[in-house]
């Protein structure tokens, strides 16, 4: 009964190791760690155009990205120059928004009339810091999911991160219920295997509502499927105290996850004209947060100030909004 | 055989274990001009938070955002690609009910956590005049869940100074939200010229309530 999981893991480990090295010599994998492999590869770039370094130039992969690093007087500017947008760069398209629309809405009413009546009972029946507890459970739990996609994705920094956190966390932190690796320096962090996709390039596909479980898309329902099936160790036991747990943990995950979010969520929904449309963008701005690791979620960000720096110095926006606005419709046509 | 296992498991976590070290690389530096000013901001808001009543409060808040931010560049922004295609007479008629809907969700925000104290913990430069500061709860209870949260505020540097034009929360934006509403209720309601007059309709029912 024991030893299926370890055969498991060790083929696993294997495969997706070897897939991994042809992966990264094919130069799929784009840019692991964001921003710091960019730019020791730019500096790498400089260092053999400059010295036709021969070391520099034979290493064993070539450079992700043309990369230009600027270091300007207080801001360093990483600026990728790669006509493929990188699939983590775009933005999903709604391409089945009539169903989604409808998926949303049948989701919206189970969540009216079920989970938030149970995320408010389990409130009322527990205080902040054991609810707080739970939730550290829960994500310590959750560490085999978190580490095989830290290893798939080639962050081993993070993977060791992981395994230092489940360690401390289980021993020091009662089983998962205390942070103690937190207070050590040692940040949480999630990972699933739709990002793990995403890192090695795969397109996201449309934008997808499924049934239950929410916003989604195709890639990262592909890899909550692996996450949930292929990457938990509870599923490889087959006892009925295994599916009690697996069944309590669902549930214990729900309300949980829940529980924080009555209230930004409920806030969201009395403020926006579109509750749908809300809901879509933070979700998909979330996942890009999340598969660039938060590391250059900020260079990503469109431009606010773009169109306006041309009437900066006037007063008036008014007067020239036309005009300008006018002149660049123009050009795109003379263009064409 | 199975310590040989537990041996080789043993090594693996070791080695999983070395690999952490954590000298932290931040990749931008601070803006101490724009930090101080969010600071300056941030209290001005705490102050207008302990104002007697609701209405006193509202309208502390009201003023704070007219001073300080660009509502009227977040207003353009969130209309996407449409911005270009309105016309004079909408743009007199959008502008005003985008800064009375933009000033009601600040106000509902700010007075939901109004007891929280923000002090800012850090900033990013874009560019020279896109800079993000970054703040946090510094009063948490015990076991919030916000406690974490990196709050975020991205300012523009315009002529008149430093001005908020969106605000997040680790890294989720509110204006690319709301470009994601405004424009898919454009595009449902016909595009172009119809779509932004049945926006504006939107906007106007909203804001009256």
């Amino acid at each position: 009964m024991l030893r299926r999981p370890y055969y498991f893991m060790k083929y696993f480990c294997l495969i997706s190791s070897a897939l991994f090295v042809s992966l990264f010599l094919n130069n799929k994998v784009e840019a692991m760690v964001y921003p710091s492999t960019i730019i020791h590869n730019a500096k790498a770039v400089e260092a053999s155009s400059a010295n036709s370094d021969p070391s520099a130039s034979t290493a064993s992969f070539r450079p992700v990205n043309q990369v230009v690093a600027i270091n300007n007087t207080a801001s360093a500017l990483i600026l990728i120059q790669d006509k493929k947008q990188p699939a983590h760069r775009t933005i999903a398209a709604d391409d089945w928004e009539g169903l989604n629309r409808f998926t949303f809405k049948l989701n919206d009413k189970t969540d009216k009339l079920l989970f938030v009546p149970l995320s408010k009972g389990y409130r009322k029946i527990t205080t902040r810091k054991m609810r707080k507890a739970l939730r550290n459970f829960l994500s310590n739990l959750n560490t085999p999911v978190v580490l095989v996609n830290d290893l798939l994705q080639g962050q081993f920094k993070r993977a060791g991160q992981t395994t230092g956190r489940f360690i401390i966390n289980t021993s020091i932190g009662l089983g998962g219920v205390a942070d103690p690796a937190k207070h050590l320096g040692i940040p949480g962090h999630t990972e699933d295997f739709g990002q793990t996709l995403a890192v090695w390039g795969i397109p996201s596909g449309p934008y997808v509502v499924l049934p239950l479980f929410g916003p989604s898309t195709v890639r990262d329902a592909v890899g909550l499927v692996v996450d949930s099936v292929a990457l938990s160790p509870l599923n490889y036991i087959q006892t009925g105290a295994a599916s009690n747990a697996r069944l309590s943990r669902f549930g214990a995950t729900l309300v949980a996850t829940r529980e924080p979010l009555i209230e930004p969520l409920q806030e969201i929904e009395n403020n926006s004209l579109d509750y749908y449309s809300s809901f879509k963008s933070f979700y998909l701005q979330a996942r890009r947060r999340d598969i660039l690791n938060g590391n250059s979620a900020l260079e990503s960000l469109p431009d606010i100030g773009d169109g306006f720096d041309e009437f900066d110095e006037f007063d008036e926006f008014d007067e020239f909004d036309e005009d300008i606005d006018g002149s660049i419709d123009s050009a795109t046509e003379n263009s064409n | 055989m199975s310590i040989t296992y537990s041996k080789q498991i043993m090594l693996a976590i070791m080695v999983f274990f070395l690999t952490i070290v954590t000298p932290k690389t931040h990749y931008a530096y601070a803006d101490e001009a724009a930090e101080t000013f969010m600071r300056e901001v941030l209290l001005l808001s705490n102050k207008a938070m302990t104002a007697d009543t609701i209405e006193a409060k509202l309208a502390g808040v009201e003023e704070l955002v007219d001073e300080y931010a660009d509502i009227r560049r977040t207003g353009r922004f969130v209309l996407g690609q449409y911005a270009r295609r309105m016309t004079k007479e909408q743009a007199a008629q959008y502008y005003p009910l985008f800064r009375t809907y933009a000033t009601t969700i600040y106000q509902e925000v700010l007075l939901q956590y109004s007891g929280e104290q923000l002090e800012v913990t850090g900033s990013i430069d874009r560019s020279a005049r896109d800079i993000i500061v970054n703040s946090k709860i510094s009063n948490a209870g015990a076991g919030s869940p916000f406690a974490d949260t990196n709050f975020q505020w991205r300012l523009y540097k315009t002529p008149k100074g430093f001005k908020v034009v969106d605000a997040g929360a680790n890294n989720i934006w509110l204006a690319i939200e709301q470009r994601s509403q405004f424009t898919s209720i454009i595009s449902n309601n016909g595009g172009g010229t119809q779509g932004i007059d049945s926006l504006i309709s939107q906007l106007a029912a909203r804001v009256g309530k």
